[in-house]
């Protein structure tokens, strides 16, 4: 006979885990007693038959109702809940139906931020290796402080990749390429192509749904186009293998995508191999403007990699700033710690970098923050809702309570019946908060600037998150009413008189009403001050003037009537004065170099600094309405003025100078060109008003592209269609006239702060309803609660006023204080906001008066209407029994 | 019949084992003397699940017995059958029966 052997442990560790404890011994043990007998019979497939026995048990129902004697009880208690659950409901229908909609409220609230915030630290992931990408990025000391760049020269990543081992792959990605394509009939302007190496594709994991992506951008002139793009041209044709023209060159289409994903720092619609620009690149190293990636090593070490780069500085960069600035050895020296090459994870790139040449503006790891707060308060809001209205009405259930003590339920039966009941009714909300969701998606995608699906939220993940949620705030709300509604003395509430805990109880929800209203105060004034800024910027004294100036784009297609386009237009009674030239106020960012003075005294205080170029014409300043505080404008009386510059009051103070000594003084920029300051203008802001007037030089230069024409009338309708017939006088390309307001130009700078502000205003009025909701709620309970006081007291002779003074004295109080509270708050965090901004409004006291009063307003509008009812009604009604 | 008995044919069958087996009857020695007499093959949670049915109607009463080594020293929860069940049991073989004799004629 064979060794007996052990029945495989795990069946026995299931068994045991999963039976009632009452059955688990002697099912274990008719289990081991069968094994046995079949060890005896069938040896071979003793230890099959156990398992196959064993989990016969798992498909029986007695296995899973506990014991025999009390199967079942529990189950039965549980239908017990939900009825008496839905009775209560039925009974206090306003009181259920606020706290349902008020949680809805907030959790639709925080699933839409979810879905935000998810979205915002999702971006870039779709790289195979988005992991070990990496951006090289530059930081340039000049004026003092760090400005940062998101593209280095079209040198560094070749050199980069060539120098270090760990370097696996690189690519590249440039702009500046947007030309009008032609096909057939079909011109289009495209909104700027990437240019590309050739492996981009293959980097970025971007699939082709035609064409070979090793292939597809190897030579010149090849496209690689979206399907909407190609759709736009081609229609339902094949695109592959078309040729786009642009002037004469011809592009052939070699590759098509499905499209760029919404989650990236870049969005294109075509691509044109690098190749074809090959001949008008060097692979310098001082410049900026080619976006760089590098993949490293699965172990490399991007820090380590990054101490690295002051040797290729040194060996690349300092030479070609010799050349270039004309200064010696030991001065191009001192680049090695002014120019610094940083990589930066591809993952961080959309909410951690806001250099000024990034691709697409980015999001902001600040807003994630505000957002997520936001969500997080409103949802606590909610919850202090349910928590508020649950005790308020829980001495209506007292007696229930009480009976049910008496027929032997304890504590934690108890417990479990208000907490069964509190999930209830989150689940109710969360499926409403779904409907809502559905709803207000369309509205929060155009406040975000998102494109989220409702199919998002019906992922299993995204489910499994919000039910998973959606029990937890129903289990946290639930529980202080759970515990204190299972606390009460039984013999004290049988008798009828109130629970000894009274005060407590007052105490917390007077503290829960009090942070109410603190929070959605907090948010009526931080929106206020948001707009306030706002306004304050759309209205802030630019120095130039903005209003009725039409820019004409793309002038560069008149070729050498460009000029004469101008001037005809300039001839006309209506217009005050035109100019030609693309630089303009308002745009995102500049023409650079760097520069100093040429007859400094001593080299420490006027060191290289960087300024802005504008090129200009002699009209520039004039249309423009820009003021001089010194010297001249360029003029025509002035051969030499071709080597002079206009510059602006804060270049000359960083050059060393005032406006009055800078005339006649001379700057040397890169390139070792020299110019001499014939005029200096009065700072205007010409960049977004949410930073400082930088150094600003203007140089007498041919500056094509667009036209600035200054009208003195308003009705603008005329001229335009005056400019347009003139265009086609001139033009012999295929781009078409078209047009923009300065005034348009520059609003478009403040949609960050408008968004910002209509956030705020969203989510202040949610906060404000979720908190009049819960107002409403109590004063109801506390009107009602107090009638017959109030009936005693309107026949002792108290007014209705009297009375609607008693009731919303108390809850008036509470809003106060909560303001009292919010004020610190609100001040430390908007100051904060504000200080971002170089000209700021200060917060003044009448905000806070402002909101004040609005919250006083929702407060009593919410409670008004009870404690009106309570006072006006009839005392013999309340009092008769 | 006003108060009838809901018995299903694998719950008589168990139902007869465990008066079969008087003092014997549990789980295993169920299954393994209705595989002898009946030639019935159940698995061991059918069986279980049968007790507790027949436990729930009451035809059934049990105690937890004695443990034994081929049991790994757990023990067994022993059956016996009720008044009940047994009376059950008996009308059920006589209905049965009376039937038959209306079946088939009586053989003299």
């Amino acid at each position: 006979m064979s060794k007996p052997m052990n029945p495989p442990g795990w069946v026995d560790k299931l068994v045991d885990r999963l039976a009632p404890p009452a059955l688990a011994e002697e099912i274990r043990g008719d289990l081991y007693e069968l094994y046995h007998l079949d060890i005896i019979r069938t040896p071979q497939s003793a230890k099959r038959k156990y398992i196959f026995n064993a989990l016969g048990f798992l498909f029986k129902r007695f296995f899973w109702s506990s014991a025999p004697v009390t199967s079942s009880t529990s189950f039965y208690m549980l239908n017990n809940y939900f009825l008496i659950a839905w009775r209560s409901l039925v009974k206090n229908k306003t009181f259920y139906l606020i706290n349902i909609f008020g949680l809805s409220v907030g959790l639709a609230c925080a699933l839409l931020i979810g879905s935000y915030i998810h979205s915002e630290l999702t971006y870039d992931t779709y790289a195979e290796h988005a992991d070990d990408i990496y951006r090289v990025e530059v930081r340039v000391l000049g004026n003092g402080s760090w400005d940062e760049y998101s593209t280095v020269d079209f040198g560094v990543g070749s050199g980069i990749a060539e120098t270090y081992p760990e370097v696996k792959s690189f690519t590249r990605l440039s702009r500046g390429f947007a030309p009008y394509f032609r096909y057939n009939d079909i011109v289009l302007k495209t909104e700027g192509l990437g240019i590309v190496d050739s492996n981009f594709l293959e980097f970025f994991s971007i699939p082709l749904l035609s064409g070979n992506s090793k292939m597809a951008l190897t030579e010149t002139n090849q496209l690689v186009v979206s399907r909407d793009f190609a759709r736009r041209y081609f229609g339902s044709e094949d695109p592959m293998g078309k040729v786009l023209l642009a002037g004469e060159d011809g592009y052939k289409i070699t590759g098509v995508f499905d499209r760029i994903p919404d989650k990236s720092h870049f969005q294109f619609d075509a691509f044109v191999s690098g190749e074809t620009f090959a001949k008008f690149r060097r692979p310098s190293w001082s410049n900026v403007g080619t976006a760089t990636y590098v993949r490293l090593a699965d172990n490399a070490d991007a820090k380590a990699l990054e101490n690295k780069f002051p040797d290729l500085v040194r060996k690349h960069v300092v030479p070609e700033v010799q050349a270039d600035m004309g200064v010696g050895r030991e001065e191009a020296d001192k680049a090695v710690n002014t120019f610094v090459f940083t990589l930066r994870p591809l993952q961080d790139i959309h909410l951690g970098s806001h250099a000024p040449d990034e691709l697409m503006p980015g999001g902001d790891i600040r807003y994630v923050y505000i957002f997520g707060a936001l969500a997080v308060f409103i949802l606590l809001l909610a919850c202090v809702n349910f928590i508020n209205l649950s005790t308020a009405t829980s001495t209506r259930r007292t007696r229930e309570v009480g009976i049910r003590k008496v027929m032997g339920s304890i504590k934690q039966q108890l417990i479990a019946q208000f907490l069964t009941e509190s999930v209830m009714l989150a689940l109710c909300a969360m499926v409403l908060a779904y409907g809502l969701t559905a709803t207000l998606l369309p509205v929060f995608n155009q406040l975000t600037g998102k494109a989220i699906t409702f199919d998002y939220f019906l992922q299993p993940i995204s489910i499994a998150w919000v039910v998973g949620g959606t029990l937890v705030v129903g289990i946290l709300s639930g529980a202080y009413p759970s515990f204190l509604l299972s606390s009460f003395n039984t013999i004290q509430v049988l008798k009828g008189s109130a629970t000894g805990t009274a005060g407590r109880k007052d105490l917390l929800r007077s503290g829960l009403v009090v942070f109410q209203f603190a929070v959605s105060s907090a948010l009526i004034a931080a929106t206020l001050i948001v707009y306030q800024q706002l306004n304050f910027m759309q209205n802030k004294n630019l120095g130039y003037s903005k209003d009725q100036v039409l820019v004409i784009n793309e002038t560069r297609a008149l070729r050498e009537n460009e000029k004469n386009y101008r001037d005809e237009l300039a001839g006309d009674s209506r217009v005050v004065n035109a100019s030609v030239s693309s630089h303009m106020p308002g745009e995102k960012s500049f023409r650079g170099t760097q520069a100093f003075a040429k007859d400094r005294a001593g080299d420490t205080q006027n060191s290289e600094i960087h300024i802005d170029i504008f090129c200009i014409d002699y009209d520039y300043l004039n249309t423009l309405a820009i003021e001089l505080a010194h010297g001249r404008n360029f003029s025509r009386d002035f051969p030499s003025d071709s080597a002079a510059v206009v510059i602006n009051e804060a270049a000359a103070y960083e050059f060393g100078w005032t406006p009055e000594t800078a005339l006649d003084k001379k700057i040397i920029t890169s390139g070792q060109t020299e110019y001499h300051v014939v005029g200096v203008v009065k700072n205007f802001n010409y960049t977004s008003p949410r930073q400082k007037v930088g150094p600003l030089v203007m140089m007498l230069r041919g500056n094509r592209g667009a036209v600035l024409v200054k009208l003195n009338s308003a009705d603008m309708s005329d001229f335009i269609e005056h400019a347009r017939v003139v265009w086609d006088k001139y033009n012999t390309s295929d781009v078409p006239f078209s047009y923009t307001f300065l005034d348009d130009k520059f609003r478009a700078l403040y949609a960050a702060e408008e968004r910002t502000g209509k956030i705020f205003m969203s989510f202040a009025a949610l906060a404000v309803i979720i908190a009049g909701l819960g107002l409403f709620g109590l004063s109801t309970y506390s009107a009602e609660h107090r009638t017959r006081e109030i009936g005693i007291r309107k026949v002792l002779g108290a007014s209705s006023q009297n009375v609607l003074l008693m009731l919303s004295r108390q809850f008036m109080m509470l809003v106060l204080l909560a303001f009292v509270i919010a004020v610190p708050l609100v001040l430390w965090t908007m100051n904060h906001w504000l200080n971002d901004f170089a000209y700021r409004v200060s917060i003044g006291w009448w905000i806070f008066a402002l909101a004040a009063g609005i919250s006083c307003v929702i407060a009593f509008a919410s409670m008004g209407i009870q404690a009106a009812r309570a006072a006006r009604a009839n005392p013999v009604k309340s009092l008769r029994n | 019949m006003s108060n009838r008995v809901y018995l299903g044919e694998l719950e008589e069958l168990i139902l007869l084992m465990v008066a079969l087996l008087k003092d014997e009857a549990y789980g295993v020695s169920i299954t393994e003397m209705l595989k002898k007499t009946a030639n019935r093959e159940i698995t061991i949670s059918a069986t279980h699940a049968a007790l507790h049915r027949l436990e729930t109607k009451g035809f059934v009463k049990s105690k937890m017995g004695g443990a034994s080594t081929e049991r790994g020293g757990r023990r067994k929860r022993m059956f016996n059958i009720t008044a009940y069940g047994r009376n059950t049991l008996e009308d059920l073989r006589d209905t049965r029966e009376n039937i038959w004799t209306m079946i088939k004629p009586a053989v003299v």
